[in-house]
């Protein structure tokens, strides 16, 4: 419902909003209106533009491209560069930034963003919603405030006009990998791989003190299929962090991250390590380089040598031979389409 | 108004099933009324997904009152913030495919008309939003809404400070009382259920979390 997304959890506004939208629904049934009528390609640009602008987390790649999927909608990570390329930062919230969600919702809550990006020409206005009216008729019922300047920022005075999320390709990530930029601040980055089979091992050495500055950290078989399930690396890069290693250090990975990770942190790699993608034969000591303006991702070992370490590999056998897990790393697709299952 | 749910309601072969759903709660004025699933997460794991079942029930208000006919069903949610760190993780993004995969379920079984879904998590969000992409049915998402900050020393904090301060105190950047500190302020979820529950439950969450993150709770409801 509109201005729903902000309010926090304990608030009453809730009940409301949960009273509306079963009204709307009988609604969307009346006029004949359907899912799909709403998540339309145009949409979907609308979401990714609203994901860029608050500085989203990089699950929105993953989420936005599985609806997509669904929705029967042609949605790439192009599009993800593309829109992201345009759009200004205008959220100063965590992890990078100072805010968190009530503080958004105290300023007028996510009806203000939506309003700027319409009238700067970034949103399509004319997408339908469950209200049975198009966004920018709801947003004109709602008027929302103008930005309040510090939670929110006009977009004449953007926190950042760098591109929130990068869409990376190069000679590790063919098939691309994600990279959240909002507020990092680095351009380009290269040092020695430490390599860990699974985010267990790379936490033991973080704490054992033997990940230093300047080291690239791998975590590789933490793919959709390899993992299995593609977890979520807030432990180790929240752990970085707060050992003051997060902008000292590249954490690269075939998983994923939470929206709380910062630093500098590359995830869904992929081809996956499990498939045989380049992560698989990084060694430790090799020379990890990205370029971030450049959108490369690249593993600084020659091509005959590379051929070499692919003889007769053989990816780490199967976590799971039973059960929900056994079942979705069979059936499971590449993160960089969203990590289907059809 | 019943682009699905006649195939249950309609004709003698019908019958049988409009046994079940006359125990249900339909009677002979409700056979021309929408069907509408209401898709809750809520359970009683994860802070995020409290409120879910209040939010399900006055859904149920909306529906009647526009004519449809409300049916609530759950699925299920795990918490990333839980099962961060360790063997539980491999179960968060598959999770998102069970809660996709159980709403078309029960949508496509009972060939419901639309549905209202609900959710507080980062997997049953996209999952609820799968499910209806994929069987494209009437459908509006409402979201739980996020948890508040709680606060040390008068700054906010949540469950990414405490994360954080793992990597801190592990360096010795920060004392394990200090950790200890974050952890119990970070998360005021329970605010959820002291808004709902008698005094003596309100007394017994106010031993659990620290009495600073109440004050700021009893201030904002």
């Amino acid at each position: 419902m509109p201005g729903s997304a902000a309010p926090p959890a304990v608030d009453r506004r809730r009940d409301t909003y949960a009273e509306a939208s079963g009204a709307a629904v009988v609604n969307l049934i009346a006029k004949g209106i359907t899912t799909r009528d709403i998540l339309t390609k145009k949409a979907f640009e609308n979401a990714i533009t609203a994901v860029m602008a608050l500085g989203g987390s990089t699950n929105a790649v993953l989420h936005l491209l599985a609806i997509a999927h669904e929705a029967d909608v042609d949605l790439t990570l192009e599009d993800f560069h593309r829109i992201g390329s345009k759009v200004p930062l205008l959220g100063d919230l965590k992890p990078f930034g100072k805010y968190v969600m009530t503080d958004v919702d105290r300023v007028g809550g996510i009806p203000v963003v939506l309003r700027m990006l319409l009238d700067a020409g970034y949103l399509h206005g004319d997408c339908m919603t469950v209200t049975g009216k198009t966004m920018a008729e709801n947003l004109a019922d709602i008027n929302p405030p103008l930005a309040d300047g510090d939670v929110l920022h006009p977009i004449a005075k953007p926190l950042s006009t760098d591109v929130g999320i990068t869409i990376l390709g190069g000679s590790l990530a063919s098939d691309g990998a994600v990279c959240k930029t909002a507020g990092i601040g680095i351009e380009t980055f290269e040092g020695p791989a430490r390599v860990f089979e699974r985010e267990q091992a790379a936490m033991e050495a973080l704490e054992n003190g033997t990940i230093q500055a300047g080291d690239v950290v791998v975590i590789r078989y933490e793919g959709p299929k390899g993992g299995p399930g593609m977890r979520e690396m807030l432990m180790i890069t929240g752990a970085i962090k707060g050992a003051g290693l997060g902008k000292s250090t590249l954490l690269l990975t075939d998983g994923r991250f939470s929206g709380g990770s910062t630093g500098l942190c590359v995830g869904h790699v992929s081809p996956e390590a499990v498939d045989g993608g380049p992560i698989a034969f990084i060694k430790d000591g090799d020379i990890v380089r990205i370029d971030i303006p450049n959108r490369r991702l690249d593993l600084l070992v020659d091509a005959a040598e590379l051929e070499l370490r692919k003889v007769g590999w053989k990816p780490l056998p199967h976590k799971y031979t039973r059960g929900v897990l056994s079942k979705y790393s069979k059936l499971v697709g590449s993160a960089s389409q969203g990590a289907v299952c059809d | 108004m019943k682009p699905r749910s006649g195939l249950v309601t309609d004709g003698l072969e019908r019958s049988p099933a409009r046994g079940m759903l006359r125990a249900v709660g339909m009677g002979d004025e409700d056979w021309v009324k929408p069907q509408i699933g209401v898709a809750s997460s809520w359970n009683e794991i994860t802070p995020c997904n409290l409120s879910l079942d209040r939010l399900a029930k006055a859904s149920r208000k909306g529906i009647l009152d526009a004519g449809g006919f409300p049916m609530q069903f759950g699925t299920i949610s795990v918490s990333d913030g839980i099962s961060m760190g360790h063997e539980g993780m491999h179960f968060s993004l598959v999770s998102r495919e069970v809660i996709a995969d159980s709403v078309e379920t029960v949508m496509q079984a009972e060939r419901l008309d639309g549905m209202v879904m609900f959710a507080g998590c980062d997997k049953s969000l996209p999952g609820m939003m799968m499910a209806a992409a994929r069987i494209d049915v009437a459908a509006v998402f409402v979201y739980a809404g996020s948890t508040l900050p709680g606060q040390v020393d008068g700054k906010d904090v949540t469950i990414i400070d405490a994360f954080e301060a793992v990597g801190a105190c592990a360096r010795g950047l920060i004392t394990r009382d200090r950790v200890d500190e974050i952890e119990r302020a970070i998360c005021p979820g329970e605010a959820l259920v002291v808004a709902c529950t008698p005094q003596t439950q309100w007394q017994q969450s106010e031993k659990q979390l620290g009495s600073h993150c109440l004050d700021r709770l009893r201030l904002q409801l």
